[in-house]
């Protein structure tokens, strides 16, 4: 309920917006200008919210298994650093170092994948490994951070982000720099490292199946065990954890390892499994981006892929629209704006007019 | 050839740190403000990508450096605004709400961008003003020191001054120790009748305003236009000198000359094809081992 009305707002919000910079200023034409605003709005929007699925084809509309693909492929990330950020929410921390954690697993995992004639099964197992250890070694200083003093964390990771960008470029570029391009990438990977395609031709990486495992796999581990009720009654209660026995400094630095294990493999997929070699000239941000679909998959793990497959979908959609419209796909990013402002904003749900105003329409005050 | 001794006896290296550390002082004394309130004000990058971007449009369709100033700052303002009213009255957590101030006004800036500029990645096009650069003529009869003070921008004298504005700030004004005392102790100063709401509030709204003036000086100082993401981090870099600073203004400044000597360095040693990296990264490792010395000494 709360999510639907959130991102309906966003998407009127930014359909008006869209609306108003889209009325021509000359008034030379004889068509009323208003109208001409609302067909290239309505242009917009449409591309904007069905491309990922179907595309016109001069007239006939059919299924868009390009947009599709780069949807999934899309969500991926997405999904990992989700993830990653709603496990430590889960617990009350906000953890802001996954675009760090991301990153220096990545570099490490690239500069294990540039290793020639290695087994294919033995060197992308390490390359995981090795990507997942990075993220939870970049995760040691918060998680130590957090436990000595409440919100430290997010000063410490912040600079953890921008020592994983540093060193990880300045590894890359010195150990595996391709000399021949002109930009900053490296070496294309040994063919052994490279994970198979499930489609060929639009290159859909198998990265969508794995994390979507992954969050149900989680999912299950918070639900069933005992682990994950510790880590509830944490979360909901600090107090309360302590008072029934439960080692919360323990449990607080273990989950952030954890989460940071999950951010470290969060960007591999991406390069061992589509672009096939390092490519990333600035941090992907999709570590930020993880904040965004962990609060709205309200910090449940079974909820992460569909928030992130909506993330996506957004995205994919406005990369469209600014390739087929005059409107600027970063429209996408207002909405996503938009969308963390609501959700983040509990008391504005609980506020008397608001509950009056749903009673009113729904009969049932609870959001 | 590579040569330290002719990077540092150049003036030009120490007068381009000063130039460099004008938005990242901004942003260190308004994270510095918001910080003694005890409300940390992480939207920094997004307000002074904001006011970068109002600053310098605004200016070129009004063709008014006043209005251009003006615009820039209450885009600042109104960020702010959204910021204090989102996590105070509405209690949102106040970081998720300055991520969202963030990635908004970055999707503003390049949403409207095209709109009124017609170009994508820049606003080139529209002729932005800029502020004045000062030349101050008795500094020309002082050797080295004077090539390095001289010839800056309004801008970049002014974060000087406001290194003093803000010490005045906090420390000799009433408004200052309210400040400090919602910041150490919330529940005291509701005590003694402070209303926390308002003083934070006010807190985030100077916090803003400084930022917005280290946002206008990127886009209407020595470029005269707008370019997206123009600002590159330079909040978060703000913020990251707070933290190595502390409570004080003026090690809090010393640190927005460290993390400037950093950057500077580091165009010095692009000039020799040297690697950058390590030197970009030095100052967040610093400030990562001062942030332990502290929580270890807690």
């Amino acid at each position: 309920m709360k999510i639907a009305l959130i991102v309906i707002l966003g998407l009127l919000i930014s359909y008006f917006l869209t609306f108003l910079t889209m009325i021509p200023f000359s008034s030379d034409s004889v068509v009323d200008p208003l109208y001409t605003g609302f067909q290239k709005t309505n242009h917009a929007f449409f591309i904007f919210l069905t491309s990922p699925l179907i595309r016109d084809y001069s007239g006939e509309l059919r299924f868009n298994m390009m947009s599709f693909t780069q949807w999934l492929n899309e969500a991926t990330p997405l999904i990992f650093t989700g993830l990653a950020i709603a496990l430590v929410l889960k617990s009350g921390i906000l953890n802001l170092g996954a675009e760090g954690q991301l990153f220096a697993g990545a570099v490490t995992g690239s500069l294990l994948a540039a290793i020639p004639n290695v087994n294919g099964f033995l060197q992308i197992f390490v390359i995981f490994l090795a990507a997942a250890i990075t993220g939870s070694l970049w995760a040691i200083l918060p998680a130590y951070a957090s436990i000595k003093k409440k919100d430290s964390e997010i000063l410490v990771s912040l600079m953890m982000n921008y020592l994983a960008f540093y060193l990880g470029t300045y590894l890359i570029k010195t150990l595996i720099r391709d000399q021949n391009s002109g930009a900053l990438m490296s070496d294309k990977f040994s063919p052994n490292a490279v994970l198979p395609l499930i489609n060929e031709r639009y290159r859909l990486h198998m990265g969508i199946i794995v994390a979507c495992f992954t969050a149900v796999l989680f999912g299950f581990l918070i639900k069933k065990t005992k682990w994950g009720l510790k880590i509830k009654m944490i979360g909901s209660n600090v107090r309360f954890a302590e008072y029934s026995g439960i080692d919360v400094k323990r449990q607080l630095f273990k989950i952030q390892l954890i989460s940071g294990a999950i951010a470290g493999i969060a960007g591999i997929f991406e390069l061992v499994g589509y672009h096939q070699r390092f490519v990333w000239q600035t941090s992907p941000g999709y570590g930020w981006d993880g904040v965004i679909v962990a609060i709205m998959a309200s910090k449940n793990p079974f909820y992460v892929p569909f928030s992130a497959l909506f993330l996506a979908y957004i995205r994919i959609g406005a990369q469209n629209m600014g390739r087929y419209s005059d409107v600027s796909p970063q429209l996408v990013k207002i909405i996503q704006g938009i969308i963390i402002l609501f959700f983040a904003a509990e008391g504005l749900f609980k506020s008397e007019p608001f509950r009056a105003f749903l009673r009113k329409n729904r009969g049932s005050p609870d959001v | 050839m590579f040569s330290l001794k002719e990077i540092f006896s150049d003036s030009y290296f120490y007068s381009s740190i000063i130039r460099i550390s004008t938005p990242i002082l901004f942003a260190a004394l308004g994270a510095l403000v918001a910080s003694v309130g005890g409300a940390p004000n992480v939207a920094l990058e997004g307000i002074m990508l904001m006011s970068a971007f109002s600053g310098a449009v605004v200016s070129a369709l009004t063709q008014s450096l006043t209005l251009g100033i003006i615009g820039g700052l209450s885009s600042a303002l109104i960020l702010s605004a959204i910021l204090c009213i989102f996590s105070f009255k509405y209690r949102a957590n106040i970081i998720l709400t300055a991520i969202a101030i963030n990635i908004l006004s970055s999707g503003l800036t390049g949403f409207l961008m095209p709109v009124v500029s017609g170009q994508t990645g820049n606003t080139t096009n529209l002729e932005s003003i800029v502020f004045p650069q000062i030349h101050i003529a008795f500094l020309d009869h002082i050797p080295f020191l004077g090539e390095i003070l001289n010839n800056h921008h309004l801008l970049t004298y002014l974060a000087y001054i406001c290194v003093f504005i803000v010490f005045i700030l906090l420390k000799k004004t009433p408004f200052g120790i309210h400040l400090k005392a919602v910041g150490e102790n919330p529940e005291a100063a509701v005590s003694v009748g402070l209303s926390v709401g308002k003083i934070k509030t006010v807190a985030i709204m100077i916090s803003g305003l400084l930022t917005g003036l280290g946002g206008m000086f990127l886009s209407m100082g020595y470029i005269s236009w707008f370019t997206r993401e123009m600002t590159g981090g330079r909040g978060w870099i703000g913020l990251a000198a707070q933290a190595l600073g502390g409570k004080s203004v003026w090690t809090v400044t010393a640190s927005a000359l460290l993390f400037s000597t950093g950057e500077s360095f580091s165009y010095s040693l692009q000039i020799y094809n040297l690697p950058t990296e390590w030197v970009q990264a030095l100052p967040f490792a610093i400030t990562l081992v001062v942030l332990f010395i502290y929580l270890k000494s807690r």
